[in-house]
């Protein structure tokens, strides 16, 4: 059971699949940045659900398909 | 090649046309400049694309273009060039998405509503911060999309020309034809598809020799199919008169019709129609008889002519035969003065049961294409025509185009005549009168002036 303000969902980077294209930067700045190695990194683990449709158009975005939701369900870790 | 000389290449008023029109190097890179940069040219049918995202390469000119669907159903027709360093951004014949990503450096462009506010849009291009300092203008850079589109009952036409005069403006009367060729059997518009697979082949021959056949040059059947003829490659088998499956007591073609300011040219006329052919096969006959009823009571219906049946040429490089039977269409696509890519299309009707449908594309494919029986003895023509022409001595002598000189009389369509007799070369006058306002580069304003 997730608890308030844990978030459901996780923005998974396929890292060999990220080109920098920075079209998730563009789309939520305050999700992505780039490494130093100019591959797509999310600031946090998780995120509310309330951010869904947001997260979904910078997955969308991403011409490599490098991105994907992940839905979190179950017990929190400990 | 001064292009100003081009008026001593053309005698269209006696009938007499330089070799250098179908072999000069100058020429030709003229003809891609001031004929296909600006010409209306065929694409496709939108049968080929009918869910959004579905994309096929096509080709205008000498240049890959593709036609899309976009998310929201729109067609688009796009340079099939990376605007980053010109690689294709697809290199298959068909397929389905919303995003081409270029190959080569990995620049992505996108036909998806959801992302882009312009279809073919550059989406994204890697390290977009690091190496352009997120500086790059993505909206500017695009694939090139042509300058008008037109979709005539499902046939899909494009110009690259902002100026072009509109699509109907430029087809005028000859609509009719068109008309007939985007039509089912039983006369419904639209009511086509094309078999899937677009035949693509290669000759030794400059395009022109291609669209002059098919404009209204009635003058080479007998002696150019004769072989064929003698076997009974057409659909009534030996049992019919000629291969175009008259029967018995049904008048030949009478007439050609020219379209003598916009070019276009047809064998036969609105008036003329040959009836279904004699068929073989029972099944055959039964269909097309159906059909041919229930277009003739429609076409009086909605006030249409009953011919109009072709083969026919839209000017400058689109040949057809308008149907309802056969009903197939190529485009010839320049690739220098003496090599031309002919791209051929088969069109049947949307609802036609598999035999017919089958039956149809079975027929095609023996008498069409680069394996047609029929299409064989053009193409040994216009082999050895550009050939000849390229000779030394050869293209000194210039070609005689005066069959049917001065045996015209004026049709009912605008800006159209008609020839006295059903053999003429009045149409192909025509088509190089129209050739040469194009090269020489006549503005719009002057090409369509009393149209």
């Amino acid at each position: 059971m997730t608890g308030p303000g844990e978030g459901v969902l996780r923005v998974v980077v396929e890292r060999d699949r990220c080109q920098g294209y920075a079209n998730c930067l563009d789309a939520a700045p305050d999700v992505f940045d780039l490494d130093d190695h100019d591959v797509a990194v999310t600031g946090a683990d998780r995120y509310p659900a309330a951010r869904r449709d947001e997260l979904e158009r910078a997955v969308d975005r991403c011409p490599a398909r490098a991105l994907r939701l992940q839905e979190i369900t179950g017990c929190p870790p400990a | 090649m001064d292009p100003n000389r081009l008026g001593e290449l053309i005698d269209t008023e006696g009938g007499v046309i330089s070799r250098e029109v179908f072999v000069d190097e100058d020429l030709f890179r003229i003809e891609l400049e001031q004929l296909f940069a600006r010409a209306w040219l065929f694409v496709g049918h939108e049968s080929q694309v009918p869910e959004p995202g579905d994309f096929v390469t096509s080709r205008l000119g000498t240049e890959s273009v593709l036609l899309t669907r976009d998310s929201e159903g729109e067609l688009h027709v796009l340079l099939n060039s990376c605007r980053h360093r010109g690689m294709k951004v697809c290199r298959y014949d068909e397929g389905n998405t919303l995003s081409f990503t270029c190959p080569y450096h990995g620049w992505s462009y996108s036909t998806d509503g959801a992302l882009v506010s312009v279809a073919g849009e550059l989406l994204g291009v890697p390290h977009f911060r690091p190496g352009y300092g997120g500086r790059l203008d993505r909206s500017a850079w695009g694939l090139v999309p042509v300058a008008r589109l037109a979709n005539h009952h499902g046939l899909v036409f494009a110009t690259w020309d902002h100026d072009a005069a509109p699509f109907d403006e430029y087809v005028g009367d000859f609509h009719w034809w068109l008309d007939n060729l985007a039509s089912s059997a039983s006369g419904e518009l639209g009511a086509i598809t094309a078999v899937r697979g677009v035949q693509k082949w290669r000759i030794r021959a400059n395009w022109k020799f291609v669209a002059e056949n098919f404009l209204g040059d009635n003058y080479h059947g007998p002696p150019s199919h004769a072989s064929v003829d003698a076997v009974g490659i057409g659909p009534g088998g030996t049992g019919a008169e000629t291969r175009h499956g008259a029967a018995p007591g049904q008048r030949r073609s009478v007439a050609s019709t020219s379209f003598v300011r916009l070019g276009h040219g047809a064998t036969g006329s609105v008036r003329y129609f040959m009836g279904y052919p004699a068929f073989e096969e029972p099944e055959l006959t039964e269909y097309f008889g159906r059909a041919f009823e229930a277009r003739t009571a429609r076409f009086e219906a909605e006030g249409r002519p009953v011919g109009a049946m072709g083969p026919a040429t839209l000017f400058p490089s689109m040949s057809f035969h308008a149907g309802p039977f056969p009903r197939a269409l190529l485009v010839a696509h320049p690739i220098s003065p003496w090599e031309t890519e002919v791209w051929r299309w088969y069109l049947v009707d949307a609802d036609a049961p598999p035999e017919v449908a089958n039956w149809l594309r079975r027929y095609y494919l023996r008498y069409s294409g680069p394996a047609g029986l029929v299409e064989q003895d053009d193409m040994e023509n216009w082999d050895y025509a550009t050939e000849a022409s390229r000779g030394t001595i050869a293209r000194r002598h210039p070609y005689n185009y005066q069959l049917g000189l001065g045996m015209t009389q004026p049709s009912t369509l605008r800006g159209a005549v008609e020839s006295d007799y059903f053999m003429t070369e009045e149409n192909a006058r025509n088509f190089y009168r129209r050739w040469h306002e194009f090269v020489r580069g006549d503005a719009w304003s002057a090409l369509m002036a009393e149209t």
